[in-house]
């Protein structure tokens, strides 16, 4: 009955019915809840995490859709505030408002860094179609400009 | 070094021994017996620890916008605290020391949280202080007045005797607090007008901030939940057979409001859900459609109605010129990014709630009502909340209502975690009111508004809530008309009516209230009647404005604004701008929107904002409030718009509900301006409602036509990405 599923480098037997969204394992098998459910509907970006590097909304992906080798990185698997170049922009900068967006912002902004370590305005506007009802977009555009600046002075 | 100005404390808060008693729920027992252990809990807002910690309660809660920072900054500021020390914490009970200070109740809304808290965290924070210092003097044989504090300790120039507050809280728990405190002068201010970091940003931003759609329990279940689907409509019957039969589900049941699956996850409950078979029986409003309800707010407008403002005698005959017009606005839904829900225990005698809420003294009320289960069995903790824009101030406590009903009513011992979908929130009411506003305006010579008839159609907000008396003031629900009433632009003949139409579609508030509909009519007719008059909007303004000592705080935000926009200069060839300046929440914000276009795509060139709150606590926290109300008033002048067919929303979900992207809401400039108020005023809400009628003013510049409905989608107008 069970699977594997690989998530921040550790593999879990998970046990759930193949069609349920990869969100709902997440949060509700494995307790990860740094990951939201914001939509259902893959429009709003809350459910994003990494799939083999690449941001992947997870709210209305079945399970099935991922492979036992392929590599599932939550929020809770990157390297915090003091380490991870984008988690330490977005403390100093106080991005967060109400928080609820922002470990799928992060998560965007963590893959499109990886592909365009020096992003263009229009690759951050192309790159991070994440909503934020709180309207952080001012600030979450400066911590890009700082997170890449940091990430290319390492 | 204090300042002479001794107050009196709001109230003798502090009781000595017996508020220790009680401590506070949530209070860790740091140390296990000894007098040196006691932490100093003077007040159930403030423990001080023997480790140093400075524990904070916070008695709002923050929806976003940093006001746990701010508190903090405030009370710590008199208490000399060590801001490295301070922590914040959320209210776990409805002790009376975290009441609303005007409202008597707990509560946030309004923009009031920083406001009304101002002088009671400061003089807690100077009492607690003056209790610490009183301790130490003594045991040092001086004299209180001769001894300093910083950051968290206690020192005797004249000895160089040092003390830390954690040291000290066992002989300041038994002082007795003084009966009148010194607050400091402004200009002794250390952490106050300071931006500092949130103190919310690492938990913000590695995911281990709890929300409620995040608490974890022992034998948590899960709920999902049908609503009637047209407003007014209520269930007629339902057969659960088949979504009983599924594998994990426990419990399908009935509530007031709908039908509810329980089971061991929430997607598993929310897929059995689908397969129940429910008979709604809808009411007669199923019939009504958006177009159905605009006909009759139009029936309304076309008469006169209850004037809620009126002086001297309306003569359109004697006015050298008649203007009219109307502006059009939709129902809006808040759509805060985490979707409703709290969780619930109610076993026999108590109920549990864990739930983001602004509400928490209200909430407990309708909670008592709706489980039969006294009130003070009932306890609420608040987690950290996914947004709420007033959405999660419900004025019935619909979601933790229903969570408990479904907790009580499925009989079983655990926990229930009911969380709605998107769609039961976006269609499930409680919206900002639709609203028309038409008005004819008789103009003197000068151009200048000489009778102005105005009437409102918009349905009450506080009408059969907790808040009908607090808001209605001599028969009009004041969540209809603020922003409108007491213009002072309006000259000296005036007749502003309002109509208050019923629907089935419930109606709420939603960041910046009523103003959201006043201040785009008010500064889209000022604007307006410039425009006709061939004048410079600011000087337009300024001359309807004279110089009554009321409209100090808006000629200030005018001159900051004109100035930090450049506005002398005339605007690069092809940029259209326009401008608005609104006062609400006791706050004065204005715009300048300088945009391109091509065709029917707007592009936004710059942004500027000049905003007057008063005192400011944390000028980086407010200027994020201004920049983050631009997105969310963006949203609301682009796309969004809930209309009913059938009876029903039409819209569900970000799809067809549209928050403004990364890409669509611009850089703001933001300028704070000083006029000279003594204490904070409101933040969070402010800057949506004039940033619409500035936005207005610029399409109107760049386009040479009206605006005279949202949102802007419906005449064709696209923003261009950034
Ligand atoms: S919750 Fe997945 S995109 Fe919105
Ligand atoms: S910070 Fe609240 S939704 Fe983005």
């Amino acid at each position: 009955m069970g699977r594997k599923l690989t998530v921040n480098g550790a593999v879990h037997d998970v046990d759930v019915a193949g069609d349920t969204p990869l969100l709902w394992v997440l949060r509700d098998t494995l307790g990860l809840t740094g990951t939201k459910y914001g939509c259902g509907i893959m429009a709003c970006g809350a459910c994003t995490v990494l799939v083999d590097g690449a941001a992947t909304r997870t709210c209305a992906l079945p399970l099935d859709a991922i492979g036992e080798q392929q590599q599932v990185t939550t929020i809770e698997g990157l390297a915090g505030t003091s380490r991870d170049p984008v988690q330490k922009a977005w403390a100093e900068l106080s991005v967060a408002q109400c928080g609820y967006c922002q470990s799928g912002m992060i998560m965007s902004v963590v893959a499109l860094l990886a592909e365009h370590p020096d992003p263009s305005d229009a690759q951050i506007a192309a790159g991070v179609t994440n909503l934020c009802r709180c309207g952080t977009y001012q600030q979450v555009r400066r911590a890009i400009r700082r997170a890449a600046e940091a990430t290319r002075d390492a | 070094m204090r300042d002479a100005s001794a107050r009196l404390t709001r109230r003798a808060f502090l009781r000595g021994a017996a508020v220790l008693s009680f401590g506070l729920a949530t209070a860790p027992r740091l140390l296990r017996a000894g007098a040196a252990a006691t932490p100093f809990t003077p007040s159930a807002l403030l423990s001080i620890e023997t480790d140093d910690t400075v524990r904070i309660v916070m008695p709002h809660a923050d929806l976003g916008s940093g006001i746990y920072t701010g508190l903090a900054q405030v009370l710590a500021e008199e208490l000399d605290a060590d801001w490295e020390r301070v922590v914040t914490v959320h209210l776990d009970s409805l002790h009376d020391d975290l009441k609303h200070p005007q409202w008597g109740v707990i509560a946030t809304g309004a923009s009031t949280s920083v406001a009304s808290q101002w002088q009671n965290l400061r003089e807690t924070g100077a009492s607690a202080r003056a209790m610490l210092v009183a301790a130490a003097a003594d045991a040092w044989g001086v004299s209180p007045a001769s001894l300093v504090t910083r950051d968290s300790t206690i020192t005797d120039p004249a000895s160089g005797r040092q003390a830390r507050y954690g040291e000290l809280t066992a002989a300041a728990a038994r002082r007795t607090p003084p009966a009148a405190v010194t607050l400091k002068d402004r200009s002794q201010f250390t952490l106050i007008g300071r931006s500092l970091p949130r103190l919310d940003r690492h938990t913000k931003s590695d995911g281990s901030a709890v929300f409620g759609i995040d608490v974890q329990l022992p034998e948590l279940r899960h709920a999902a939940i049908a609503h009637a689907p047209a407003f007014g409509g209520k269930l007629a019957s339902y057969d659960g057979d088949a979504a009983r039969a599924m594998p994990d589900v426990e419990a399908v049941v009935a509530i007031p409001t709908g039908v509810a699956v329980v089971a061991r996850s929430w997607w598993q409950a929310k897929r059995a859900l689908e397969t129940l078979d429910i008979r709604w029986e809808d009411g007669a409003f199923a019939h009504k459609s958006s177009a159905d309800l605009w006909r009759e707010y139009e029936t309304l407008a076309a008469s006169d109605g209850p004037s809620f403002e009126q002086r001297g005698t309306l003569d359109f005959d004697a006015a050298s010129a008649v203007v009219e017009g109307e502006m059009r606005f939709p129902f809006l839904a808040h759509a805060p990014m985490e979707p409703l829900n709290a969780t619930a225990r109610v076993d026999g005698e108590r109920c549990e709630i864990w739930a983001g809420t602004q509400f928490q003294g209200i909430d407990v009320a309708n909670l008592a009502a709706a489980t039969g289960i006294a009130a003070e069995h009932i306890t609420i903790h608040t987690q950290w909340l996914g947004g709420s824009f007033g959405r999660r101030a419900a004025p019935h406590a619909d979601f933790l209502v229903e969570a408990a009903q479904v907790a009580q009513t499925s009989g079983l011992p655990h926990p229930v975690k009911l969380l709605w979908q998107r769609e039961d929130d976006v269609r499930g009411g409680l919206y900002r009111p639709m609203a028309l506003h038409r008005w004819k305006i008789g103009l003197d010579g000068d151009g200048r508004p000489a009778h102005w008839r105005h009437r409102v159609v918009c349905a009450s907000i506080s009408k059969g809530t907790p808040f009908e008396s607090a808001f209605y003031v001599d028969g009009f629900d004041r969540l209809s008309i603020e922003g409108l009433i007491h213009t002072h632009y309006a000259g000296s003949n005036v007749d502003f009516q309002l109509h208050t139409p019923t629907h089935p579609v419930s109606v709420c508030w939603l960041r910046g209230e009523a103003d959201t509909h006043t201040a785009p009519v008010v500064e889209g007719i000022v604007n307006r009647l410039a425009r006709r008059a061939g004048a410079d909007p600011f000087a337009y303004r300024r001359a309807l404005l004279g110089d009554e000592p009321g409209t100090a705080r808006t000629r200030g935000v005018l001159d900051a604004l004109e100035h930090a926009a450049n506005w002398a200069e005339p605007p690069p060839d092809g940029i259209f701008r326009g401008m608005a300046v609104h006062t609400s929440f006791g706050s004065v914000c204005g715009f300048v929107v300088e945009l391109a276009r091509r065709d029917q795509t707007l592009a936004f060139h710059k942004v500027t904002a000049a905003f007057d709150c008063g005192v400011v606590i944390n000028p980086d926290a407010v200027r994020a409030q201004v920049a983050s109300s631009v997105a969310f008033a963006l949203s609301m002048a682009l796309g969004q718009e809930i209309t009913i067919e059938q009876g029903r929303a039409v819209q569900g979900n970000f799809n067809d509900y549209p928050v403004a992207t990364l890409a669509q809401v611009p850089d703001v400039d933001v300028h704070l301006v000083d006029t000279g108020l003594d204490h904070p005023t409101g933040v969070g809400e402010v800057p949506v409602s004039p940033f619409l009628p500035a936005l207005a003013a610029a399409v109107e510049a760049a386009t040479g036509r009206e605006v005279d409905r949202w949102p802007l989608r419906l005449d064709g107008y696209t923003i261009a990405n950034v």
